[in-house]
């Protein structure tokens, strides 16, 4: 049974880790919020059935699986995002934002799972065994796909920032 | 610093989520007692206007409550003098056992006399 107190707790625990994942996806300051409050809304009207104990990767699965149904949706009617509006929110030179729109197409190149293997470990305090639980694949691939996550994003990026 | 920093740097969460969650939360516990209030009602008005428009259901129901007090007198009553029939009749039938009697019985929709066989 999930205690109000116990939501708001995990809420201020795993908020800007949530954040900086989901903006990773959705490139999207509002829709990250919305799909965090959504989250845990979610996980309050199911509380009779979540333990404490397990709440934070709960927090993480339902998060990322909202997230891959928005854009779901998004694709399915043609929503464009604002691009250039929400990256300029982040970065507030040129250079930066130019910065940015690499990254961006550099993360949409990377097979999904590799990539979200490598925003968990990067934002979350999730451990090896944590991620692979979250995202449904093998606890043995996680090392390895975060390596090559890593490698196609410095073949993609050049030096830009190495 | 971890390699990744430089690809990926921290950003901090726009304010106000957790607030919004909180009356996230209050609004449903609102909604909650509106929808199990307005559930109340609706299955109120659905009892009622179902007495309403089928009248028919209560007879046949009456008819079904008389049947069995028929039943039941018949069996306690072990003599054929004492059975009292309300809304019914009754027929004796050949049991082929000296102890035990056996009858039909019927309701009759619609008679109000009652009858003592």
């Amino acid at each position: 049974m999930l205690r109000e107190e116990a939501l708001y707790a995990s809420y201020r625990r795993l908020e800007r880790s949530l954040y900086n994942v989901l903006y990773r996806q959705l490139w999207q300051a509002e829709d990250c919020q919305d799909v965090i409050h959504d989250t845990y809304m979610r996980l309050w009207e199911r509380r009779a059935k979540v333990d404490e104990a397990t709440l934070d990767p709960l927090v993480w699965t339902t998060a990322l699986n909202l997230a891959r149904n928005r854009l779901r949706w998004c694709r399915l009617w043609r929503h464009a995002p604002l691009e250039e509006a929400a990256e300029l929110s982040v970065a507030d030179d040129a250079e930066d934002f130019l910065a940015t729109r690499r990254l961006r197409a550099a993360l949409r190149d990377l097979p999904p799972a590799s990539r979200d293997v490598l925003l968990l470990s990067h934002f979350s305090d999730l451990r090896g065994a944590d991620i692979a639980q979250v995202l449904g694949i093998p606890a043995g691939t996680v090392a390895s796909r975060k390596h090559h996550a890593m490698e196609r994003l410095k073949a993609l990026l050049g030096d830009d920032h190495a | 610093m971890r390699e990744t920093d430089a690809w990926l740097p921290d950003l901090a969460p726009p304010p106000g989520g957790l607030a919004r969650l909180r009356d996230g939360v209050r609004a449903q516990g609102r909604h909650r007692r509106v929808a199990w209030f307005a559930g109340a009602a609706v299955a109120i008005v659905a009892v009622m206007l179902a007495l309403a428009l089928f009248p028919g259901w209560l007879q046949r129901y009456r008819v079904r409550g008389e049947w069995a007090e028929v039943v039941r007198q018949a069996v306690q009553s072990p003599s054929p003098g004492r059975l009292r029939m309300i809304d019914g009749a009754a027929v004796a039938l050949e049991s082929g056992q000296a102890g035990v009697r056996l009858y039909l019985v019927q309701p009759v929709r619609g008679s109000r006399a009652s009858s003592q066989r």
